[in-house]
This record gives C-alpha cells, sequence and structure tokens, in this order.
C-alpha cells in the first residue's frame, strides 16, 4: 500500500483511467498480455487500450480474429499456465459467443481439476446503452455471468474506483467478467496514481442517508445520487452503496445500510426478472435481524429486448422524475399507513 | 525452416528399437488392463459415473505420446483415460477419482471424464466437445513465450470437428503461429452418427491445410506407425513453433459411455468381427511374434507385472470406497440400467 501522499492526482476520463491500470499491471507483472478484436485501432476501445502497444510490443498486446470461443479458451489456456490474460470485448452481446468456454471451463476448471489450478483472467465487455444501439448493442447481461460460481462480476460506476477494480481483476486468480457502461465513458475526474487495487467484494457507502438505502451498480450509482439529490429537499434522506461488484455481493454493506433505514430501493442496470433487486431482496428478507418500514422498490428498465428508435428507447430505461416519484409514493403511502 | 517443409522429411525410423517397442506395448497393454478392469468393475457400483472407455484406441494414446516430454502439456476429452495414462498420469489418482475418493487425482470433484494431473502436465479434460481444443492454444502461446520448446497436444474426436471452434482454432493457432499439435482421433462416429452423415466434406487434414495448418493421416491402430508420426511432427513443432495436425483413423469398439464393450452398436457384425480381428493390441502382439519374437518373453513378465499393479490399485481403491461408504452413510446404489439402454 503506497501512502496518499505519496501518490500523485491526475485528472483521467474513464477510458484512460483503465488504460493506465493496464499499464501499471503490465508493468508489474510481464505475464498480463492483453487482446482483443481491433484493440490496437487508433480509438483504443473509447481510449481504454490506447498507447498500450507501443509501451509493451505487440506481442503483449495483440489484435485477434473475430473468434469469440476460441478466444476465450485462448485466455483460459494461458490463465493455466499462469498468465494473466485480459480478453476486451466492445460489446457484451459478443460474450454470448464465448459463453461454453467461460461457463464450461473458466468457471468450473479450478474446481472439476480438485482445485489445483486458477484461471486469473480478466474478461473486459462494454454495454453500448444508447445512440440507437438496439437490441444487440446496448443489454446488460451481468445477472447471467453473476449466476454462475466461480466467476467474479465487476461493475465499476465512476472513474475513481474504475482503475483500482480493474487492476484487482487482474491480480485476483478468479476468472473476472468487467463490465462498462458506455456511458461512464463520457466521465472525467481526479484519480490517484499509482492505482492501488481495491479489494473487490467490498461495497462503499458514496452518499449516507437515514431513511432509505440506495443499492445501485454501475451507472445507476450516479443515477441514483442524482436522485438521493431531489429526495433531500423533500425530507428525504437516501444513502447510495454502490456495490462495485456483483460477485462476490457484499451482502454485510448491504444488510449494515438497510439495518439502519429499513427501507430500500434496487437500481439495477439490467432486466428485474432473476436480477439485482431479486438478488437484494433474498439478502434482505432472509435476515432475523430486522423488518422492512416498506416495500422494496426496483428500479429497472422494461423487460424487453432494447429498441433502436430515440422515440422507444426513452421509454426503456428508467427516468429520474418517475423515480423520485415512486419513492415519494412510498413515503407518503407509509405515513399514511 | 516452416513446418511444412520439416513435415514432407522422410520418417526416419522405420524400424523401431527393440527397447520402444516393449515401451509402447507394455504402456498399451497398462491402458487395456484398467479399462477392462473398469469394465468388471462397474457392475459391483462403486464406480458411480459414466465412464466413456477407449477400448480399442490404445495405439493413438500411446503412439502419440510416447515421444513427448513430461513438460508438453497434454489436453483430452470425455474419453480421457488413455491420454491421461499415456501421459504419465497417476494410476492411483485415476482409479480413486472414478470411486469418488478424496485422495483421487480431483480430489472427487472431477471423475472419469475430467481427469488432470499437474505432475504430469495433463491439464484438462473438457465433457463439452471440441471444448479442450480453443485452452491448446493460449497454453501453447505461453509455452512459446516462456521460451521454452514445449508443444501442447489437443485430442480431439471426429465428432469434434463438427464444431466451430475446432476450425477457429485452427486458423488462431495458424495466425499466431502457436505449437499446437492437433490430434484428431478419427473413430468415424460420434456417439451413433457416422462421420459421413455429419460432414459434407469429411477430410479433416485438406481441411487443416486450408486454414494452415499442415498435417498427415495415419493408421490409428499401428502404434508403430502413429509413434514414428507423432515424433516427426513433434519435432517439427518444436523447431518451427508451428501447428501441426495428425489424424488418425480408427474403431471405437465399445459404446459410447457406459461399460458395455464390443457392442459398438454402430455396423454390422461382420465389421465388428473384423475390427475385433485387426484391434491395435493384438496387432501390435502380432507384429512382435513376426518382427520381434525375442521380445515374447519380456512381453508376458511385463503384462503379469502391470496386471497385477492395476490389480492392486482396485482392490485399494475398493477397500477405500466401502470405508468411505460407512462413514458417510452413504445409501445403497439406484438399481442397474437395463444393459439393453446403456
Amino acid at each position: 500500500m503506497i501512502a496518499a501522499q505519496q501518490r500523485d492526482t491526475v485528472v483521467l476520463t474513464f477510458g484512460e483511467a483503465l488504460a493506465r491500470a493496464t499499464t501499471q499491471a503490465m508493468e508489474q507483472d510481464e505475464r498480463v498480455v492483453m487482446y482483443g478484436e481491433g484493440i490496437n485501432d487508433p480509438g483504443g476501445f473509447f481510449g481504454s487500450t490506447v498507447g498500450v502497444r507501443d509501451r509493451f510490443s505487440e506481442a503483449r498486446c495483440f489484435d485477434v480474429p473475430n473468434s469469440e470461443e476460441a478466444l476465450m479458451g485462448f485466455g483460459i489456456g494461458a490463465g493455466l499456465m499462469g498468465y494473466r490474460p485480459i480478453f476486451v470485448n466492445l460489446r457484451v452481446e459478443f460474450l454470448m459467443l464465448a459463453m461454453n468456454q467461460l461457463v464450461n471451463h473458466a468457471a468450473r476448471l479450478p474446481t472439476m481439476s480438485g482445485y489445483q489450478c486458477t484461471i486469473p483472467m480478466t474478461v473486459r465487455a462494454i454495454i453500448g446503452k444508447s445512440w440507437g444501439q438496439a437490441a444487440q448493442h446496448s443489454s446488460a447481461l451481468h445477472s447471467l455471468f453473476a449466476n454462475i460460481p466461480g466467476l467474479q462480476v465487476v461493475v465499476p460506476s465512476n472513474v475513481q474506483d474504475a482503475p483500482g477494480l480493474l487492476l484487482a481483476s487482474i491480480q485476483s486468480d478468479r476468472p473476472t467478467v468487467f463490465i462498462e457502461l458506455k456511458s461512464l465513458y463520457d466521465l472525467k475526474a481526479p484519480v490517484m496514481v499509482p492505482v492501488e487495487p481495491l479489494p473487490l467484494g467490498q461495497a462503499q457507502v458514496v452518499r449516507p442517508g437515514a431513511d432509505l438505502t440506495c443499492v445501485a451498480i454501475s451507472e445507476m450509482v450516479g443515477f441514483a445520487e442524482r436522485v438521493a439529490q431531489r429526495l433531500a429537499p423533500l425530507g428525504i434522506e437516501a444513502e447510495v452503496l454502490d456495490l462495485r461488484t456483483l460477485a462476490p455481493l457484499d451482502a454485510e454493506a448491504i444488510l449494515a445500510s438497510v439495518k439502519r433505514t429499513r427501507r430500500v430501493a434496487v437500481f439495477d442496470i439490467g432486466w428485474e426478472p432473476f436480477g439485482l433487486a431479486a438478488e437484494v431482496a433474498r439478502v434482505v428478507s432472509t435476515s432475523d435481524q430486522f423488518r422492512l418500514a416498506g416495500p422494496l422498490l426496483s428500479v429497472a428498465r422494461a423487460h424487453e429486448h432494447t429498441p433502436a428508435s430515440c422515440f422507444l428507447e426513452y421509454r426503456h430505461y428508467p427516468g429520474e422524475d418517475e423515480t423520485v416519484a415512486r419513492i415519494r409514493a412510498l413515503f407518503s403511502r407509509s405515513d399514511a399507513s | 525452416m516452416p513446418a511444412r517443409e520439416l513435415l514432407s522429411a522422410p520418417v526416419s525410423e522405420r524400424r523401431m528399437a527393440p527397447q520402444r517397442i516393449l515401451e509402447l506395448y507394455e504402456r498399451m497393454w497398462r491402458i487395456r488392463v484398467v479399462e477392462e478392469r473398469i469394465k468388471d468393475e462397474y457392475a459391483s457400483r462403486r464406480i458411480r459415473g459414466p465412464v466413456h472407455l477407449s477400448i480399442g484406441q490404445e495405439a493413438i494414446a500411446v503412439g502419440v505420446l510416447s515421444p513427448c516430454r513430461q513438460a508438453d502439456v497434454c489436453l483430452s476429452t470425455h474419453r480421457n483415460h488413455a491420454h491421461y495414462l499415456a501421459k504419465g498420469g497417476g494410476l492411483t489418482g485415476m482409479v480413486h477419482e472414478l470411486y469418488g475418493l478424496p485422495s483421487g487425482s480431483c480430489k472427487g470433484y472431477g471423475g472419469s471424464m475430467h481427469l488432470f494431473d499437474r505432475q504430469a502436465n495433463v491439464l484438462l479434460s473438457s465433457a463439452v466437445v471440441a471444448g479442450s481444443v480453443p485452452i491448446a492454444a493460449g497454453i501453447a502461446f505461453a509455452l512459446k513465450r516462456d521460451g521454452t520448446d514445449g508443444v501442447c497436444i489437443s485430442f480431439v474426436g471426429d465428432g469434434g470437428t463438427d464444431e466451430g471452434v475446432f476450425y477457429e482454432t485452427l486458423n488462431l493457432a495458424a495466425l499466431l503461429k502457436l505449437p499446437v499439435f492437433f490430434v484428431v482421433e478419427n473413430n468415424g462416429v460420434s456417439t451413433l452418427t457416422p462421420l459421413a452423415k455429419r460432414q459434407a466434406v469429411p477430410d479433416v487434414v485438406s481441411k487443416a491445410e486450408r486454414f494452415g495448418v499442415q498435417g498427415m493421416r495415419v493408421d490409428g491402430n499401428d502404434a508403430v506407425e502413429v509413434a514414428a508420426a507423432s515424433q516427426q511432427i513433434l519435432e517439427c513443432i518444436r523447431r518451427s513453433g508451428e501447428p501441426l495436425l495428425l489424424e488418425a483413423v480408427t474403431y471405437r469398439l465399445c459404446a459410447h459411455v457406459g461399460p458395455a464393450v464390443y457392442t459398438s452398436g454402430i455396423g454390422a457384425d461382420e465389421e465388428l468381427l473384423t475390427h475385433l480381428e485387426q484391434e491395435p493390441l493384438k496387432a501390435f502382439k502380432a507384429r512382435i511374434r513376426s518382427d520381434y519374437p525375442e521380445l515374447i518373453e519380456a512381453c508376458a513378465k511385463r503384462e503379469q507385472a502391470v496386471s497385477e499393479e492395476v490389480h492392486q490399485v482396485f482392490e485399494e481403491a475398493k477397500r477405500r470406497f466401502d470405508e468411505e461408504a460407512v462413514r458417510v452413510g452413504l445409501p445403497p446404489p439406484p438399481p442397474p440400467p437395463d444393459p439393453r439402454r446403456v
């Protein structure tokens, strides 16, 4: 651990912050290699891979064919031999072509071998929400991955955390799916360098509050913060909890917060059925430490495939106005009862 | 020198040294004895899981892997017993794994289909068809990048060559120049569906060549031919660092899964009888009688020693199984399935 005063602060975009973490991981460990289709294009995955090849050589940062299953298997093989591969995918949907390798081997091999091996592989995947990206470029599939034993699922929400979470993922001995929402790439913020790995499975309270716990992931953390700001003048102090990772899940942090607030709202980037709200409901309702003062509120996208049209797309995602109104209604209803 | 030119060089060793003949025979015999014993023990319901026997296909495993080094990595399929043993995987660990014991090679988490041995570098046996093939590319990448001349041997059945990922991996290995030794065990059948009903162009060697991976076809029931080809291919891969492919044609004498032996159900009875006459162990023994008569006595001694070793390992596993069953309070097994449905 480097003392805070020995670290510098630089203002970086989300993409630059990921590139910074990657560069640092590759400097520290020559067994870190990165590949992906289009990885060395000038744009470099929205800036997140820019400069890496020039710094380290094409042998450690290489372009590959459109063969997702083979490439996932390739990473598993390299991981079995002690390498720490990073496989970058421009869209999370492309991972559907590689699910066989991800589920049947990356997640299972450590168990099937009697825990004689690890698969220290990081799979980065971007969700291209909005701008008419439609059904096959904007879906949120984190729940699918988080359901599989053996996979870690990381869902960063901001520029400050993302590099530390990526570094921790690369350094972890477990296969990790690192999910990035495209909207996060518009953010720019001060980042401490050198990057320090953040512990995986540790949620963070990004806004304290006593009346309601907002459990959120990825870009919905920012959404929840904006909603919380608008609730404050209405006399509702909402706490926002950024889970940072879905697997491992920081159930303790959820319980600690909800035990105080006794109300919970869940802000998911994906669909509602079998999603984050269901998971938080499981954690909260199986605890015998407290009873909720009101129903769990779920904020999620509509359970349909993302439409392309801007008119339809606008309706597909939850809106802030509507969410503020729903939370107000929750409080006024219970006040009346 | 590119792999293509190396491969076109003549096979150097036609008449093998007697010592190597004896070694090949002993390894094949060992695999056969182990699998015959699995077949015999299966009825006692202590081995509680599917077994995919390699009986009739031992010459490929032994031929391919006997010229390998310990540091070379072998990946296999659901039908992995022969590969595992031929690569030097521990017999006790394997048998205990089949019996579900904590002392098994995968501590009971893998079973027959997922044998794994770090020491022997058997690093994955996948029960998903062609599942282990792309993983071989990553292992080969690591071996090469580590500066070794190690090779990753990737076994796949002809069934695996139906899968898209097999061709993706041929391309990747050729493109990135990875030291992968693709071994296609062509027994002509996927469960019960013949190759001709699955592929419009069944010639895997010519298809691989179009992807940039040179290959050759051998009689997979002739251990000497397979071993000579393997040695040549391994040398080529070590020198060039590029992938090559071997197609070894064989015949599966067993059912796809289960202990049923010599009931392949894939051809006319006469066809099966012919293959039983030509099966690799019998053929090898005949070759020893005609070409290496001086080895007959040594063979018999080795047979006896191996059979005794295998017997001891199984007896110990059975004893431990019964102890473990009492300790855990394991309920008795369900009745055996109707053999006609195996």
